[in-house]
């Protein structure tokens, strides 16, 4: 008897975890607007570059990007199709295996693309927020408040340069983030977007 | 009756309206070569206001930035972008020097194709000199108000890499250029539009320095 009830509790809890979790999904920044713009500063050791960013959700699952110089030439455009990243145009001097994988999983992860298709699970909550524990072509963990993004930590073996995003807002309203900065564990790079204005 | 007298008369309206902004192959692309290069001599300086529209297929409107253009003769260029960011770039001969919002960087022009191919590119079109049938395949036309010409990259490593035509518009009253459009492989292209021109004033060497 006792058995048979820790049974029932036990697929009870489940279930309404399995309830919670899928009411609770977070959704990609992208889902709100048309599309959104930023103002992007790059550097690498002393390197430094900027741009103008623009990211897209051109339907339900698929993505849309690009990057342009402020004197207005197109650099790099990608589309993210059912989870499949195709380069569109990449200049030749970004054009290298090395480059275009940092790239493609950087771009995949700022515009959030696994909580479409992957597998989208609370870990832990706290007066901050709620971390999920997000399952795709990349895992992460992804700290949420109020459908705000806190921050966001790769995770997984074996995994080099981890990748780490942290948001900020300035809009109450909007879920879009004023800024993002991206980081890669143990490299000097930073990646900083500021809405463009 | 009346109808037909009233669509015939509208057609006309419009179709007058329309052939003012058609382009036609110019008649005499000698005259505006050599009167272009008569031109272009005289000028010692260019100071003018510059807007810029980014038309991509990914954008529901384009992208509007403007600011100044100062030219210096033999090869001195300065862009100042002054909305909606703040971003100079200037070609000061063999160098280059981006102010992005206070990060400065400097280098030469040689080190990299794609600045040295837009450093040309750049400083030809303010000087005139962008009509080099050895680089592009030249296409002449014009209308009542300007001159047009079409540029075909012919290296395809070069300048063709990031550009697959370049258009630019002559204003017929002194030959100055009034508008460029720069179209990329894909159809994305960039329209930059120049205001106020002034033309051999003052300018100092200081505005080509980082400062």
């Amino acid at each position: 008897m006792f058995s048979q009830l820790s049974r029932v509790f036990i697929f009870f809890i489940i279930s309404f975890c399995n309830v919670y979790s899928q009411d609770q999904k977070p959704i990609s920044y992208l889902d709100q607007k048309d599309e959104v713009i930023y103002d992007m500063k790059l550097s690498y050791k002393e390197y430094y570059g900027s741009g103008i960013l623009i990211l897209k959700k051109s339907d339900s699952l698929n993505y849309h990007g690009a990057f342009i110089s402020k004197l207005g030439l197109g650099i790099l455009e990608f589309e993210i199709v059912e989870g499949e990243f195709t380069w569109i145009k990449i200049l030749k001097y970004l054009d290298k295996k090395l480059i275009k994988k940092v790239l493609e999983k950087d771009f995949s992860l700022l515009m959030l693309t696994d909580l479409d298709r992957g597998k989208v699970k609370i870990k832990n909550s706290d007066e901050e927020g709620v971390k999920y524990k997000v399952k795709g072509k990349y895992s992460y963990k992804l700290k949420v408040n109020n459908n705000k993004y806190l921050y966001l930590r790769e995770s997984g073996f074996c995994v080099l340069a981890r990748t780490k995003i942290s948001y900020s807002y300035n809009d109450d309203e909007s879920i879009v983030p004023t800024s993002i900065e991206l980081r890669h564990n143990m490299v000097d790079s930073l990646m900083k977007l500021d809405i463009y204005k | 009756m009346r109808t037909i007298i009233f669509i015939l008369f509208t057609s006309c309206i419009l179709a007058t309206g329309f052939a003012q902004q058609d382009y036609t192959e110019m008649n005499n692309v000698k005259l505006f070569k050599s009167e272009l290069e008569k031109q272009t001599a005289s000028i010692k300086s260019i100071e003018a206001d510059f807007l810029q529209n980014k038309h991509m297929k990914i954008l529901t409107r384009p992208l509007q930035s403007k600011g100044v253009i100062r030219y210096k003769a033999p090869n001195k260029v300065r862009w100042t972008y002054r909305e909606p960011y703040k971003y100079d770039i200037i070609l000061n001969g063999n160098e280059i020097i981006i102010n992005d919002d206070g990060n400065v960087n400097a280098f030469s022009v040689n080190s990299s194709k794609m600045f040295s191919e837009m450093n040309d590119l750049i400083v030809n079109s303010v000087q005139g000199n962008v009509l080099d049938e050895s680089r592009f395949k030249l296409s002449y036309f014009e209308n009542s108000e300007n001159y047009k010409v079409n540029l075909i990259p012919i290296d395809k490593e070069k300048i063709g890499a990031f550009f697959s035509e370049i258009v630019i518009y002559f204003n017929k009253t002194d030959y100055s250029v009034k508008k460029v459009e720069m179209y990329e492989p894909g159809g994305d292209h960039t329209e930059i539009v120049f205001q106020n021109k002034e033309f051999n004033s003052s300018i100092s060497s200081d505005v080509f320095s980082a400062k």
